[in-house]
């Protein structure tokens, strides 16, 4: 099971909101390349980078971080936050990132899946942002159609890997949503993470045995209400 | 005209950064997935970071293990990298899955006494026979470590290093040029060793 250790930046700090709400912020440490390499040395294998600032559509981006990142570990990052356009994505990935995670909003299009799929194959993570049974858009403030709508036509555009949040557990250290995973997976067959609510090792244990490829976690590894050696083996 | 270097792209790496520092110094590169571009080149690096199991895993899904396996096969030059060092032995303690086998032997785990991963600078000693890549490169320079899994020293290693144990850091048969190291993060030295590969790959 790979616990992918998650940084999200917003005016070149890393820092973590509370259910994605840009006013609950906690601001953790104000050198992101000194945490990614800090996750490094604690044995993680991947990482996980979102820029707040392109996601919000606020101004101002955090692309310069995000290459000192790239650049300053081995190991491969998945970034996202505000790739809306093919262009986009090339500059992510020409940043130095591995995956490039296409947010809801693009994702709920599923021509430019397709499109994105063609074109950058495994490097794209299709991302989809849940709330009471539906995805959300426009910075989770939006609901958008019903997981059971959106799975088939991601599946059917190629979409190699999804990134499923429980909104409401994101930020909060209440424990994953397993429902919502056991039923997501019930609706593709592809490999899929998860990320939001993650508290403690024994949560990883529980997401592993459902069949999740990988759990982004945030605020466990912060707060260190999870180690990474505990669930990492060597 | 420079030679063209693939590097191999199955998901498991932080592959601009090797690619960036293969283009410094001079290299002609693409990296890639498609088994013709690898076909097709002069010479393969096959990075790699992460879980053994799962790089092989990956670089099956992609298609890239009978290509990889192919060009070792014809005795091309071939700079394993990390875990693309270590997929080129038999196996490893960290997973059931067999790995390539170009090279005889299994990846052992670094001792419980130690902190794993083993991270950041520590020295390499070249052994009896110098290898060419090592050329300019002073015996007990440092380079850059990410990893918690090591293969043990046998007349195949060019380069030793020790945390917890002595082991491999460097190994080379036929064409192959391995690293337990980064050379991509290891500075000038690292830089180095990727030029006189790409000097011996266009040389021949």
């Amino acid at each position: 099971m790979i616990v992918i250790p998650a940084i999200d930046l917003r005016g070149g700090r890393a820092v973590r909101l509370l259910r994605g709400d840009p006013h609950e912020e906690t601001s953790y440490d104000d050198d992101p390349v000194a945490v990614a390499v800090r996750f490094q040395e604690e044995g993680a294998r991947r990482l996980h980078v979102v820029d707040l600032d392109a996601a919000l559509d606020a101004g101002g981006d955090n692309r310069e971080v995000i290459r000192q990142i790239c650049y300053s570990v081995v190991l491969p990052v998945q970034v996202g936050g505000g790739l809306r356009t093919l262009e986009d994505i090339a500059a992510v990935l020409e940043l130095g990132a591995g995956r490039a995670i296409l947010g809801t909003t693009a994702a709920l299009d599923p021509a430019f899946v397709a499109r994105a799929v063609e074109e950058f194959a495994e490097r794209i993570l299709v991302a989809v942002d849940v709330r009471g049974g539906h995805a959300m858009v426009k910075g989770w403030t939006e609901e958008g159609p019903a997981l059971e709508e959106v799975f088939p036509s991601l599946n059917e555009a190629g979409t190699p890997r999804y990134l499923v949040t429980a909104i409401a557990r994101d930020g909060t250290l209440d424990g994953p949503d397993l429902r919502l995973y056991r039923h997501v997976l019930t609706l593709t067959d592809r490999p899929v993470i998860s990320a939001g609510g993650v508290r403690t090792a024994d949560d990883i244990w529980e997401l592993r045995d459902l069949g999740l490829e990988a759990a982004v976690t945030g605020k466990a590894l912060y707060e260190k209400t999870l180690k990474l050696s505990q669930v990492i083996r060597g | 005209m420079s030679a063209r270097i693939a590097v191999l792209d199955y998901g498991m790496g932080n592959l601009h950064s090797v690619a960036r520092a293969l283009d410094r110094v001079g290299a002609d590169v693409v990296v890639t997935a498609r088994a013709t571009e690898v076909a097709d080149a002069d010479a393969l690096v096959i990075p790699g970071v992460g879980q053994f199991g799962a790089c092989m895993r990956a670089l099956r899904a992609a298609g890239l293990e009978d290509g990889a396996r192919g060009f070792i096969a014809a005795g091309r030059p071939v700079f394993g990298v990390c875990v693309g060092m270590q997929v080129l032995f038999e196996g490893s303690d960290e997973d059931a899955e067999a790995g390539l086998g170009v090279l005889p032997g299994r990846v052992r785990r670094l001792p419980p006494t130690v902190k794993v991963p083993h991270t950041g600078w520590n020295t390499v000693a070249w052994t009896g026979r110098r290898h060419p890549y090592a050329a300019g490169i002073p015996d007990g320079t440092a380079f850059y470590f990410v990893h918690s899994f090591a293969p043990g020293v046998d007349d195949r290693t060019v380069g030793v290093s020790e945390h917890g144990r002595v082991f491999a850091a460097a190994v080379s048969e036929g064409g192959v040029f391995a690293t337990q190291f980064h050379p991509e993060k290891s500075g000038e030295a690292g830089l180095q060793l990727y030029e006189n590969f790409v000097k011996a790959v266009n040389a021949a």
